[in-house]
């Protein structure tokens, strides 16, 4: 699987301020790469690092198989679109003159300008001054900007801010299409860990610089697998028999007949259920728990946990 | 680089910077010479006259028009938040030599019109005296390079501070400081580069009869040495300004 | 609720490196001004009054509505950015309520450089043109004349900087006033003219009172004029314009 975007050891210090710690990061060909982090964990400066507004303090990056270098870089950039922090905007031109700009630069045809103010449904604004714009809008003129030319690598931090629910939804559905349909990868860092769930294929957690965890959602998933409830009749006598097993366990406070189990292996889970329905204890109920992604970014974030 | 230059054309698109442009070199002229209309022995010596006023005010207006151009240009970046999206679409260099180029362009066009208006000037009042040509050519030189340096010197405090304000107050400092630069002993006023139009000027103020109020003027040699000076300045505030680009981080 | 505005754009000004200009301004026209003097002795024969004609010329012709501008384009610059408009024009405060407190602090500012000119002036006659005694107090009377010409100045640049969103235009033109300024005393217009009334009022270029009886009334009627005009000005901006934050 090749990388379209790979660093390699990459370091980034202010003033003695690690903000990039010996960051691995690897993005394979075709996936929607989700970067998570709290604030501050330095997503968005690697961001910029990836695109070369920021030089790195040590370490490489390479895009598209190629080390990134001052004389290459613009090369290389003019496949990428991106859109990092604010959206960006000449105020005192239309929509349609900022795209110009862009289309010019990009060396695009003028034509793909119709293309994309139609995905981001600002046709009808194209010919009001950006100075006027509500910030949703502008939002929209960035993406606009980064989508220009059909991109085969998108860089976009926080693309939903200031997006009403429905420009949300059309962008997570626009976002988790782009492999497909235009072959492009995609970074996207952002917030809202229910969308991010939606969207990803791939994830990078990073937190104080360092990355904690860089695989697909499904391997997060399995790691963190939650535990069992287990809803049963006899209640006293469920616990009996699993303290004699060797299980904790313990009643839910609002539901004194389900039992919380810890995480335990499907042949054990297996036996366990046989061992309790022979013993009359009535096995009714059996769910296991996924911790939701934002559970498990707050544990792994917050306690500094690992991915148990 | 053509292409960034073509960018900068589109971006001054609805700015209003090169009206700008053309009311300047208008206030200067109807100031020195348009709006009073000489009479006929001062038409023999109004050239001289013009090509004596014209430096001084130079001296006082240019080094805001130049703080105000300058800042103008990178302004629109900082207000538009664009840099993050520029810099991965052209190299440092590629926006520098742009925004160079168009601030050139600006002066280029300034400079010019204020030179043709002499000209003009010269003919709607039918000047009897004969039209000094090395001169104006000479002129026309210096307040190249001298606008050139007060262009690169704003633009560079911009990229320094990214904020007007300093730009322009310096700006104003230097009218000032410049204005007063050209009444003082030569010597001073080669200490005070901003105010360089004056030292280089020909045309001096030989006799002030005060009875009859007419002045005679005489001219000085050409002041080669202070003009290669001058032209030295801009190349190594261009420099400057390019290094420092060359650095930025966004 | 004025007092409050006030305060908030006291604080504005004292927090920006603006103060530079206050400070150098007035010192490089006193070192110019008392340099030229010293070196025209044969020509300025007034003393006190010659010394003072070199201290204010270029400065109330050209920099005091340049400084005046580059005030009143800081305070309305903040306005300008963000969406400080539409915090302004849902404030609890009268719309003309704020350019008035905009005016006061400029206003208060152009008082005190007046005064700090001054000061330079006493100190520089004194120190290094040897001149006898204290200055003649009707310069004092001059100075006072001045601030009340610079006041039509003042509010014309605080609405200049209010409708024009650029920060560089306004202090251009400010710049050009002064030169109109200029152009307008040389025809004997000043007393028409509010970038003239400072020049006028400052008696900048004359050693004797340029003043005679009926002048004062026009001069006064002058200056109250465009205050009127531009506070009327000022007031109709505020209330027509749509918000385009």
């Amino acid at each position: 699987m090749i990388s379209v975007i790979e660093t390699h050891d990459l370091c980034k210090s202010y003033n003695g301020r690690i903000v990039v710690d010996h960051l691995n990061l690897s993005v394979p060909q075709g996936c929607v790469y989700g970067f998570l982090g709290p604030n501050g964990a330095g997503k968005s400066t690697s961001m910029k690092i990836l695109l070369g507004l920021v030089h790195p303090t040590s370490g490489s990056v390479k895009l598209f198989g190629h080390t990134m270098n001052e004389e290459n870089r613009i090369a290389l950039l003019r496949k990428t679109g991106s859109l990092i922090e604010s959206p960006s905007g000449y105020l005192h031109l239309t929509a349609r003159e900022n795209l110009k700009i862009i289309a010019d630069l990009k060396d695009i045809d003028h034509k793909d300008i119709d293309r994309v103010l139609e995905i981001v449904h600002l046709t009808a604004d194209a010919n009001r001054k950006v100075g006027q714009y509500s910030l949703g809008m502008k939002q929209r003129l960035g993406i606009a900007m980064a989508l220009l030319g059909n991109p085969k690598l998108l860089i976009l931090d926080e693309p939903t801010n200031g997006l009403d629910p429905a420009g949300i939804q059309e962008m997570r559905s626009l976002i988790a299409s782009m492999p497909k349909s235009t072959g492009a990868t995609v970074l996207i860092s952002s917030h809202l860990l229910g969308e991010m769930e939606q969207m990803v294929t791939q994830l990078g957690i990073l937190d104080h610089g360092k990355m904690i965890f860089e695989g697909s959602l499904q391997e997060l998933r399995k790691h963190s697998r939650g535990g069992l409830q287990i809803r049963v009749l006899n209640v006293k006598k469920g616990i009996d028999i699993l303290n004699r097993q060797g299980i904790l366990t313990q009643t839910m406070t609002h539901h004194p007949d389900i039992l919380q189990l810890p995480s335990i292996s499907d042949e054990i889970l297996a036996a366990l259920v046989r061992t309790l329905a022979e013993n009359g204890v009535g096995v009714v109920g059996l769910t296991s728990e996924t911790k939701s992604l934002e559970e498990i970014f707050l544990s792994l974030t917050q306690n500094g946990g690992e991915v148990a | 680089m053509a292409g960034a230059f073509r960018v900068e054309v589109q971006k001054a698109h609805r700015r209003h910077d090169l009206l700008f442009c053309l009311v300047v070199p208008l206030i200067v002229m109807l100031w020195t010479g348009g709006l009073l209309s000489p009479g006929p022995d001062e038409l023999a010596n109004a050239y001289s006259a013009l090509f004596y006023s014209i430096p001084i005010a130079n001296v006082l207006i240019l080094p805001i028009v130049m703080a105000v151009l300058a800042s103008r240009l990178w302004d629109m970046e900082v207000k538009g938040s664009t840099w993050k999206l520029l810099y991965t679409l052209q190299s440092r260099r590629s926006l520098f030599l742009g925004k160079a180029l168009f601030g050139i362009m600006e002066v280029l066009l300034v400079t010019f019109l204020e030179m043709g208006g002499i000209f003009l000037t010269g003919k709607i009042y039918g000047y009897t005296e004969d039209f000094p040509i090395s001169q104006f050519f000479y002129l026309t030189g210096c307040t190249l390079a001298v606008e050139l340096m007060l262009f690169f010197g704003a633009f560079l405090l911009m990229l320094l501070t990214g904020n007007p304000l300093l730009a322009l107050c310096a700006g104003i400092i230097a009218s000032l400081t410049g204005l007063f630069s050209a009444f003082m002993p030569k010597v001073v006023s080669y200490f005070v580069p901003w105010g360089y139009f004056v030292p280089l000027g020909t045309y001096e103020v030989a006799n002030w009869d005060q009875a009859a109020h007419t002045v005679t003027y005489g001219t000085r040699p050409y002041n080669w040495g202070l003009l290669i000076f001058t032209v030295l300045l801009v190349m190594s505030l261009f420099y400057t300004a390019w290094r420092r680009v060359q650095k930025q981080e966004v | 609720m004025l007092k409050h505005c006030i305060q908030a754009e006291n604080r504005k000004l004292h927090a920006s490196p603006i103060w530079g200009l206050f400070f150098a301004l007035p010192l490089i026209s006193a070192i110019y001004g008392t340099f030229n003097y010293l070196q025209n002795l044969e020509i300025l024969k007034d003393g006190w009054y010659s010394l003072w004609t070199q201290h204010t010329l270029f400065y109330s012709m050209f920099f005091f509505p340049a400084m005046v501008a580059a005030y009143a384009a800081y305070l309305w610059r903040m306005e300008h950015l963000g969406h400080n408009w539409n915090l302004i024009m849902t404030s609890p405060v009268r719309p003309i309520d704020l350019f008035l407190a905009k005016f006061v602090v400029v206003a208060k500012l152009a008082l005190l450089t007046h005064l700090f000119v001054f000061l330079l002036y006493a100190f520089c006659g004194k120190v290094f043109a040897h001149l006898p005694g204290v200055p003649p107090m009707i310069l004092l009377a001059f100075l006072l004349r001045g601030a009340l010409g610079a006041l039509a100045v003042i509010a014309a640049q605080l609405v200049l900087a209010m409708v024009i969103r650029s920060f560089a235009i306004p202090i251009f033109l400010g710049l050009v006033g002064g030169i109109t300024g200029l152009l307008a005393g040389s025809k004997g217009l000043s007393l028409f003219w509010p970038y003239a009334l400072m020049q006028a009022g400052m008696n900048a270029n004359k050693s004797k009172d340029v003043f005679g009886g009926g002048d004062y009334i026009l001069f006064f009627f002058s200056c109250s004029f465009w205050l009127v005009t531009m506070f009327l000005v000022a007031g109709m901006f505020l209330k027509k314009r749509d918000i385009r934050a």
